[in-house]
């Protein structure tokens, strides 16, 4: 894990007083980040920089020129002085939105100063598991949502479980159980135990 | 200026001004008459003038927002007055959002606070967070549930943005008006 994403989340979780909790079962509150980081998040349907341009003018918020209207997308952050919105794909499947989320959170909480007034990112820049040819702030962005989504003390934590109760531990059922519980993709959950080096393969 | 001519002119000032708000005719062209070879007194009595005038018309345009924001609260509630950034956003600013797009499932307290809300002049606190918030709000404002106060933040995002988007708008646009050096 990257240290800076890794000091990121850490820090977040601090900033908010949520810290991880192994004996809670279910899936990382993403609102409640949201709601600390006065961020927005918003789900448009088929969403494109057009649909974000216009959702943020419906609001009356002069969002400028975002670029090709056409150009679909799997999110997008709009920050603007101690404030932002995110947006998800709302046609994306649950597991595949709340990375988006917590990939856009990551741009967020550590690319404000950077990054300029928005950051859009297309299919291929968010990753669940590995991508070579992404640029650095969106590796950054996508090891921050591996962090924030599937804490290691959570994986390790059901791995010790299985193995009192089963006397082994497949990586392939943990991988079924932990995508459940914490609500992510089988692909992301296989990344990150392998990474971890958690389970028997 | 001697401390006696500021003195005589504090206190035909005065007499002019109560001469004006009595509407007393005889009175003020008195007062102008013996101003008529005092070109000090005749200063003051012309601040004094000008500024009645100022103030009768902030009244005014005072009385006119007044009466046009009372005529679209009743008949379009969901309307809004765009009106031009200046200075911070206030609890009365989110208040008046939230009036204006109330969000479904609001209990009656939280209508009722937000009403009181909508009086308050106080300006937003820097951190935006929602626990932040709430322990600011709560501590001024009394205790709401948790639903409002995240609509509250929400509408106090929308606010912030519409803001910051236009400051940084327009400071962008007068960048690339300016004109090129040398041209």
């Amino acid at each position: 894990m990257d240290d800076a994403s890794l000091v990121a989340v850490m820090n977040l979780r601090r900033e908010v007083a949520m810290p991880v909790d192994p004996s809670r079962r279910g899936p990382v509150l993403l609102d409640r980040f949201f709601e600390e980081q006065a961020v927005t998040h918003v789900a448009l349907p088929e969403m494109t920089r057009g649909s974000v341009a216009g959702y943020l003018n419906s609001q009356g918020i002069h969002a400028g020129d975002l670029g090709e209207p056409s150009e679909k997308l799997a999110g997008f952050i709009f920050v603007t002085g101690r404030v932002g919105w995110a947006f998800v794909n709302a046609t994306d499947i649950l597991p595949r939105r709340r990375f988006t989320a917590a990939h856009e959170l990551g741009h967020s909480v550590m690319h404000r100063k950077i990054m300029g007034r928005f950051n859009a990112d297309t299919p291929d820049s968010i990753s669940e598991a590995h991508a070579d040819k992404v640029t650095e702030m969106e590796r950054e962005a996508n090891r921050f949502a591996v962090e924030l989504l599937m804490p290691s003390e959570i994986c390790l934590a059901r791995a010790n479980e299985m193995k009192l109760e089963f006397g082994c531990c497949p990586r392939g059922v943990l991988t079924y159980r932990l995508a459940a519980e914490l609500l992510v993709s089988r692909e992301a959950m296989r990344y990150r135990l392998a990474n971890l080096e958690v389970g028997d393969e | 200026m001697t401390p006696q001519d500021r003195l005589r002119i504090s206190i035909m000032s005065a007499r002019y001004l109560d001469a004006l708000e009595r509407e007393d005719d005889s009175e003020l062209t008195k007062l102008w008459e013996l101003a008529a070879n005092d070109l000090a007194l005749i200063e003051a009595f012309n601040s004094i003038d000008a500024g009645l005038v100022e103030e009768q018309e902030a009244q005014e345009q005072a009385r006119l927002k007044s009466t046009l924001e009372a005529t679209l609260e009743n008949y379009l509630p969901s309307a809004e007055i765009a009106e031009a950034p200046s200075g911070p956003i206030s609890v009365a600013d989110v208040a008046n959002e939230l009036f204006r797009h109330t969000p479904d499932r609001l209990t009656a307290e939280s209508h009722s606070l937000n009403d009181r809300l909508r009086k308050a002049t106080q300006p937003l606190p820097m951190n935006l967070s929602l626990s932040k918030l709430i322990a600011w709000a709560e501590a001024i404002f009394g205790t709401a549930a948790p639903e409002y106060w995240k609509a509250f933040q929400q509408a106090a995002i929308k606010l912030e943005s519409r803001r910051s988007a236009e400051v940084e708008y327009q400071l962008a646009a007068r960048a690339e008006q300016r004109p090129k050096e040398g041209s």
